[in-house]
């Protein structure tokens, strides 16, 4: 597999992040302060959280978790495989889930849900056979055009900036922010994405850990001050705040971004399919090393698309939410079981 | 007496050393074609025979160079007349400067039919072959297809060894190498290796000579020929890694990059190995003008590039599916304009397209003089015709025109962006900007994918050199050039 390098691998994870900010759906009573605050700690709890994975590339000199555990015990090594496929491919339903749901939502005289979960499919099974250092290098321009035109976006809407809206007065912020706090750790899926493909990594993890952890931030907290500000109590009434955003968003030339947001949303929906479907491919790998890569990608978003398309045609999208599950399985996958393996003793090298 | 060779097995066989036999296995293994000069002479006693090819030899060089200095040759009464003459064509005079000892009929065809004098001996089994090409060639002109202000207006032309002077001159250092190889089973085309000993990776330079010399086919006429044969996944890509130039300037400066350049017999456009994408928009010139003004001219074509490819299928798109996002003028605009037309935007769009790639290619075909009628029939007649008529919008026209205008900036990815604006106007018709993410993400996605030579052809870019990308934001100066020049192999990925 080919190596890519920090900045890169930061890009990947910022346009996964990037399609999470922008399908970013609000609960009805959260406040746009509680929600900062939120992501500020969550941000932080991630930082710790990634503790052990680091500590563990350093002490094996960059051995993938999957090797190692394989290593030491073959059932060990399936389970832990097997634990982060069941996520990567979670995060495939997830997203190719939402951006159906979303796209279907915005425009339902234009798209059928079955439609766009099987272009997207064969989009991100293409791009996904390409290889991660493709992925990397096209995630590079993608990334690049994407925050330009965001930067489009925000700067479309000053006459609607509202700072009153961020309503400061809080009843109960602790609650609040406690409350919050499962589901913005449940949005961890992009760091489960690199413990998998940490093996590809080129630099140390630690700098491509907190350098992404550090723009995610900042990304977070200028969207979620636009959305709040902008939108105001609308935000709860929005199933997409990012999309109604851009649709406030006005200059001279275009009048109207919401087209422009469904483009880059768009893009950054492929680039987090296509990453997931290199994880699940890598991690069908490990537990069947000779099933060909092709195959084992198609066979994951096969997968994907079947479990997501039922549960749109019945529209009961809305009606899944495991924001505590998940934030239960990213803390077992990102900390404990790195530092599980952290006690095993080191493989003596060849 | 053996049997005298055939074109089918002359390759490897011996020359005789009977001088009859010689002449008798030329003509068996050529048919005694009408263009085979042989001239049987006595030089001081010993049976000679000067071979040619009729029209590829200068005649003058033919009898001041080889007539008369054989002519005058005087040999001792006690020396053998044969081996004489042997010494004296062979050590004892200057009389080409080129000379080769030949042992096998299969390099005597080689030489001859390029263009040597073969003398041979009785007696002696091998033959000489002198250097004295005379055929007719094109002299040196302008590029034809890299134009430019206030470079060099030579290009190269259709002699290998023309062009191998061209850049020799231009490139005085003796790490400048040039490799001959012949490649063609029938053709035995002349194909000359470029490079600079100290700047190209040996192991691009190895792979590439390599892959020349498994090339099986009969005939090389032209670089396309062997373009497929360097370049590993020519079918899976939709641009080539493989670039060509017919300027000697443009080529080396390439060769300073540490690229690998090839020279084809026959053809004036050489092949530049690797090219990089960002390379499409470079011109000479650009370094002759101020580096703001070069600066603004590759925004420029960077833009030109962006509404060749994506312009007429974003305008579908938006037109066809997020008419809010227009300006209310121009939306009303375009609603009157769209109303007169019977067919939907998407088949006016896609009819309009192919008039436009039909004229494009008449006019390229025809001769320049009938050419430039096809763009008044084209432009005037059928254009003004179409919107009269109301077949087509008068909008549609303004973005075919913008479209077509733009593409010709590029013209070296002429081939890509006709195809490629194909696909976004098919992506855009289907499933507005949904459609457009789509088709963008696989296209960026094939370009990303090209590394041959392990060199990404997206390099500096994507991924980024913040050194290599100075020359593609803006322009480098070069005074950072003097400090520190990269080559080709800064930017080759770790696998």
């Amino acid at each position: 597999m080919r190596k890519i390098s920090s900045l890169q691998f930061i890009t990947i994870l910022l346009c996964c992040k990037l399609f999470t900010v922008m399908t970013y759906i609000p609960d009805i009573d959260e406040n746009g302060v509680v929600i900062i605050i939120a992501a500020v700690i969550t941000t932080i709890l991630q930082g710790i959280l990634m503790i052990p994975i680091i500590a563990f590339y350093n002490k094996n000199n960059g051995e993938s978790i999957f090797s190692f555990a394989n290593s030491k015990n073959r059932i060990l090594g399936i389970t832990i495989s097997i634990l982060f496929l069941l996520t990567s491919l979670w995060a495939l339903i997830d997203s190719m889930g939402d951006l159906s749901f979303f796209l279907e939502y915005c425009f339902s005289d234009t798209y059928a849900s079955w439609a766009i979960i099987i272009i997207i499919a064969a989009a991100s099974l293409y791009v996904a056979h390409t290889g991660i250092s493709t992925l990397a290098r096209t995630t590079g321009i993608i990334a690049v055009v994407t925050l330009i035109s965001l930067i489009l976006v925000l700067t479309g809407f000053e006459h609607h900036i509202d700072f009153v809206e961020l309503n400061i007065a809080v009843k109960s912020p602790v609650n609040d922010v406690i409350k919050s706090l499962p589901k913005f750790i449940s949005c961890s899926q992009e760091l489960v994405a690199f413990i998998i493909l940490m093996e590809t990594l080129r630099n140390r993890p630690a700098r491509t850990v907190y350098g992404f952890l550090s723009i995610k931030l900042f990304i977070s907290v200028v969207s979620i001050l636009a959305v709040v500000m902008v939108l105001g109590d609308y935000v709860s009434l929005s199933k997409l705040p990012f999309y109604t955003l851009s649709a406030f968003s006005q200059t001279k030339i275009i009048e109207h971004y919401e087209a422009f947001f469904m483009l880059f949303w768009t893009l950054c929906a492929i680039i987090k399919i296509t990453l997931f479907t290199i994880c699940s491919q890598y991690c069908i790998h490990q537990i069947f090393p000779k099933l060909n890569t092709i195959i084992s990608e198609g066979c994951s978003l096969f997968i994907a698309a079947a479990i997501t398309l039922p549960i749109l045609l019945k529209e009961k999208w809305e009606a899944i939410n495991f924001a505590k599950i998940q934030s239960l399985a990213m803390i077992i996958l990102l900390a404990v079981i790195p530092l599980i393996l952290l006690f095993f003793k080191k493989r003596k090298s060849n | 007496m053996s049997s005298s060779p055939d074109f089918k097995n002359y390759k490897d066989a011996k020359i005789s050393s009977r001088l009859d036999q010689i002449i008798l296995d030329c003509r068996s293994i050529t048919g005694n074609t009408m263009d085979l000069n042989v001239m049987e002479i006595n030089i001081c006693g010993a049976p000679c025979a000067l071979i040619t090819i009729e029209g590829m030899v200068s005649t003058n060089a033919m009898a001041e160079l080889v007539f008369q200095p054989l002519m005058g040759l005087n040999i001792p009464k006690d020396e053998n007349p044969n081996v004489g003459v042997y010494q004296f064509v062979t050590k004892e005079s200057l009389l080409t400067a080129e000379r080769h000892i030949l042992y096998t009929y299969g390099s005597v065809m080689q030489d001859l039919f390029s263009g040597f004098a073969l003398i041979f001996i009785d007696g002696i089994p091998k033959g000489i072959a002198l250097g004295i090409q005379g055929y007719e060639k094109k002299s040196i002109s302008e590029p034809t297809s890299e134009h430019n202000l206030m470079g060099s207006q030579e290009a190269f032309t259709e002699v290998i060894r023309t062009n191998i002077s061209l850049i020799r001159r231009r490139m005085k250092s003796p790490s400048l190498r040039f490799e001959m190889l012949q490649v063609g089973e029938l053709s035995s085309t002349d194909i000359c290796i470029v490079y600079m000993q100290d700047k190209a990776p040996p192991e691009m330079v190895d792979r590439i000579r390599k892959k020349l010399k498994s090339i099986k086919l009969d005939t090389v006429i032209s670089s396309g020929y062997i373009r497929p044969f360097i370049e590993e996944r020519i079918q899976e890509n939709l641009f080539s890694n493989i670039g060509s130039t017919e300027r000697p300037d443009v080529l080396c400066t390439k060769i300073n990059d540490g690229k690998v350049c090839i020279l084809i017999d026959g053809t004036p456009f050489s092949l530049v190995c690797p090219t990089l994408f960002v390379e499409n928009f470079k011109t000479i010139d650009d370094y002759c003008w101020k580096s703001y003004f070069t600066t603004y001219l590759r925004w420029i074509r960077y833009l030109a590039f962006f509404l060749a490819v994506a312009f007429p299928g974003i305008y579908v798109a938006a037109a066809s599916y997020h008419p809010e996002m227009l300006n209310l003028k121009l939306l009303l605009n375009l609603s009157a304009s769209e109303q007169a037309t019977p067919y939907p935007l998407f088949v006016e769009i896609l009819i309009i397209m192919a008039l436009l790639e039909l004229m494009r290619e008449a006019s390229i075909r025809l001769p320049s003089a009938v050419g430039s009628a096809i763009s008044i029939v084209g432009g005037l007649i059928i254009g003004d015709a179409a919107v009269k008529s109301g077949i087509i919008s008068a909008p549609l026209l303004i973005i075919v025109g913008l479209t077509a205008t733009a593409s010709f900036i590029i013209p070296s990815l002429n081939q890509q962006t006709s195809v490629i604006r194909l696909a976004f106007i098919f992506a855009g018709g289907a499933a507005g900007f949904f459609g457009i993410a789509i088709c963008a993400i696989v296209v960026i996605a094939n370009v990303c994918a090209m590394d041959e030579f392990n060199i990404p052809y997206t390099a500096p870019v994507s991924p980024f050199s913040k050194r290599g990308s100075v020359d593609v934001f803006t322009r480098a100066s070069f005074k950072s050039m003097e400090k520190s020049h990269s080559t080709i192999e800064d930017y080759t990925e770790d696998k």
